[in-house]
């Protein structure tokens, strides 16, 4: 299907629940409420058409007055593929867990937890998986983030 | 023959053979000078490397240099990659199980002192030295089994310069 | 008799491998949870290796990023070289000349070639074979050789520009690279004289480690283990970047999804890349090998997410720029996370032998998992 068609399909779904995004390469992109998530990650993997079966990337990313939670979606049955943001506040930011939909985004999950401290509600595993186990510095890829023994590059002059 | 070659001897002719005169620390270094046998232990980059020079072109087993996969067997760790935090303490752990006398080789810039996730990076330890000793540094990212081979000549002169009372 | 037989019984214990331990190719740690030698259950702990590079990314310009990408996998440089400019390439529309875009196939697939060897190499090191894995190196040397020609790097290249290649190819690489796809190509029926009909080998990897087509696309798996399912997608063939579309190869795909046929996948895959490399070569136009782009380059505020077939499957490169000459964020996506999710399931039920086996076959590198 082509980008405009998903588009088409996916908006007359879920009207007026979507705002539109742009990631050049995975079009189209949707920017969804953190309520309607799973529903709508639901209905993008059973739905007959679009049938998307490949969470191909999971990225969190801080900006200055939220947090975003990427879902890059491929289908390889049909070939086509689209892009799902989801924003949340800079406090509590939690977002319910897509891994009941695509096992595949287990680990990307526990990844975004670890280094956003964005919380999953009802990951089956929630447990840091790349830092220490006896890591207490807080969530180092937030953009404030500063720990004990960390260096900045020096400016050149 | 090796030996009479190698280190400083007195050698006196006796009818039926010799008698030979010599320290034994020179004995003792020559011979484990010759077969350092280092942990099968790779980290990151520069273990791929370490592989490479154990392999066809390079061929450590020259130098006497054969892996082993415990360290209870070994007497050299070439700590070959990027150390991070969370490797840091069973790096402790594999230098605590090898037994005397033990010797250590920094490869490579992370393990020297961060190297490229010196700045910047809150997961890399920032050198090898504040965990366990170092006996030589081989800079370079990675390496070129060239300098890791130069690298464990050089071990090989510190080895035989060492004096037994020194172990004591 | 039966019932004394009825009366042994093994108790359930749980076993460390890893961080060290000279099968797991680095440093992964599995918690094995066990019965006898058969394993029950396992965790797979990662992140040992875990060196913040989506945090440096975020300090540094783009052109200063290109090294580090390096050292994503060091196994397969030029492809994570490849990956990274491609993405900025699209972010800020920067067009590659034909003969960079030619010279770029052909280091990539010269390195799938030496990444492949590494894993058949260590692969058949891990099932008892020593012979293979020293043949491996013997040939990648070979390889290392013809890109220490053109950029003086033995593994972290560093050799691709934002818009091109770092340089042009020195005189005497375009003989020497011919000379060893020749060489190359019956080598690989000399490592298939060792292994393929092996009995000793087929008894280890007919059979084991089956892995579920429908499961592992839920897993997210891809690459050569995807298509050791039988399932026939290359984004090289499916989805062409660059200039793939004017190659001839074939896609190789398993019929039974076990240990073996991710294996053959592999090996089929050396050939048809050398066949690749050599096409690329003979088909070298002449012309200037980048696009001279400012010295401060700032791409234009956007997003973009770019994807490519490495030898462990997708790679891809999710850049959020904010027009400043540093990337605001960026996330890897490597092909080796994705598939050692899918270790726990495929390795339930079988021995811990087999374990290293279907570890092997998946052909994870940790840098890549732990990023």
């Amino acid at each position: 299907m082509s980008p405009e068609d998903i588009k088409k399909l996916v908006e007359d779904k879920f009207p007026g629940k979507l705002k539109e995004g742009k990631i050049t390469g995975f079009e189209p992109t949707f920017i969804l409420e953190k309520d309607s998530l799973l529903h709508v990650c639901r209905f993008l993997k059973e739905s007959k058409e679009l049938s998307f079966d490949l969470v191909s990337c999971m990225s969190g990313a801080d900006y200055p007055d939220r947090f975003e939670v990427i879902y890059l979606l491929f289908s390889f049955s049909h070939k086509h593929k689209m892009s799902l943001k989801v924003q949340l506040p800079k406090d509590n930011p939690e977002v319910e867990s897509a891994t009941t939909v695509w096992r595949g985004a287990n680990w990307y999950e526990r990844e975004t937890a670890e280094l956003y401290g964005i919380k999953f509600k009802n990951h089956p595993d929630l447990r840091p998986l790349l830092l220490p186990e006896d890591w207490n510095e807080g969530y180092p890829l937030r953009k404030d983030w500063t720990g004990k023994d960390f260096l900045k590059l020096p400016e050149l002059k | 023959m090796g030996v009479i070659n190698k280190v400083p001897v007195y050698v006196e002719k006796l009818p039926g053979g010799a008698v030979i005169t010599t320290k034994l620390d020179d004995v003792l270094n020559y011979a484990r000078a010759s077969s350092m046998w280092y942990l099968l232990f790779g980290l990151a980059c520069c273990a791929v490397e370490l592989m490479a020079t154990g392999a066809s072109r390079y061929d450590f087993d020259r130098f006497g240099m054969f892996f082993r996969a415990s360290p209870r067997q070994s007497d050299l760790m070439i700590v070959a990659g990027t150390l991070t935090k969370k490797m840091a303490p069973r790096i402790k752990r594999l230098y605590e199980q090898m037994p005397e006398p033990k010797y250590v080789i920094a490869m490579g810039g992370c393990v020297i002192s961060g190297g490229p996730f010196r700045y910047d990076c809150y997961s890399v330890e920032k050198g090898v030295d504040h965990i366990i000793p170092v006996d030589v540094y081989i800079p370079g990212c990675p390496p070129r089994p060239e300098s890791l081979m130069e690298g464990c000549l050089k071990l090989q002169e510190k080895i035989k310069k060492q004096k037994i009372q020194d172990w004591a | 008799m039966n019932e004394q037989i009825s009366e042994i019984y093994t108790e359930e214990f749980f076993v460390n491998m890893g961080p060290q331990h000279p099968s797991t190719h680095g440093v992964l740690r599995l918690l094995l949870k066990m019965d006898g030698e058969v394993v029950l259950d396992m965790v797979p702990h990662v992140g040992y290796l875990h060196r913040s590079m989506e945090k440096i990314a975020e300090n540094r310009t783009y052109y200063q990023y290109i090294p580090y990408t390096d050292r994503i996998d060091y196994v397969s440089s030029m492809f994570c070289n490849q990956a990274f400019c491609m993405a900025v390439e699209k972010l800020a529309n920067v067009p590659v000349p034909e003969r960079a875009e030619y010279i770029r196939i052909m280091m990539v697939e010269l390195n799938r070639i030496a990444s492949h060897l590494i894993w058949l190499g260590t692969f058949s090191l891990d099932l008892g074979a020593i012979t293979p894995f020293l043949y491996c190196f013997r040939e990648r040397e070979k390889i290392l050789d013809l890109f220490e020609m053109v950029c003086g790097q033995r593994m972290t290249f560093n050799y691709m520009r934002i818009g091109g290649v770092s340089r042009d190819l020195t005189p005497e690489f375009i003989p020497a690279a011919k000379e060893f796809v020749n060489y190359f190509l019956p080598r690989v029926d000399e490592y298939e004289a060792i292994l393929t009909r092996n009995p000793i080998f087929l008894g280890r990897t007919k059979g084991v480690g089956l892995l579920d087509q429908k499961a592992a696309i839920d897993h997210g798996v891809t690459g050569p283990s995807l298509r050791g399912t039988g399932l026939k997608w290359d984004l090289r063939k499916d989805e062409p970047y660059s200039i793939y579309e004017r190659f001839k190869f074939e896609i190789p795909v398993g019929e039974n999804s076990d240990v073996w046929d991710r294996y053959i996948v592999r090996i089929k895959e050396m050939r048809e890349s050398a066949k690749i490399a050599l096409q690329a070569i003979e088909n070298l136009p002449e012309g200037p090998i980048k696009t001279k782009i400012p010295a401060v380059f700032k791409p234009p505020a956007g997003e973009v997410y770019l994807r490519i077939e490495a030898p462990r499957g997708e790679m891809g490169f999710y850049i959020v720029s904010d027009g400043t000459p540093k990337p605001y964020r960026l996330k890897i996506r490597t092909g080796s996370f994705s598939n050692l999710t899918v270790l726990p399931m495929i390795s339930r039920g079988w021995k811990i032998a087999d374990l290293v086996a279907i570890f092997g076959s998946l052909d994870v590198v940790l840098p890549e998992v732990d990023r």
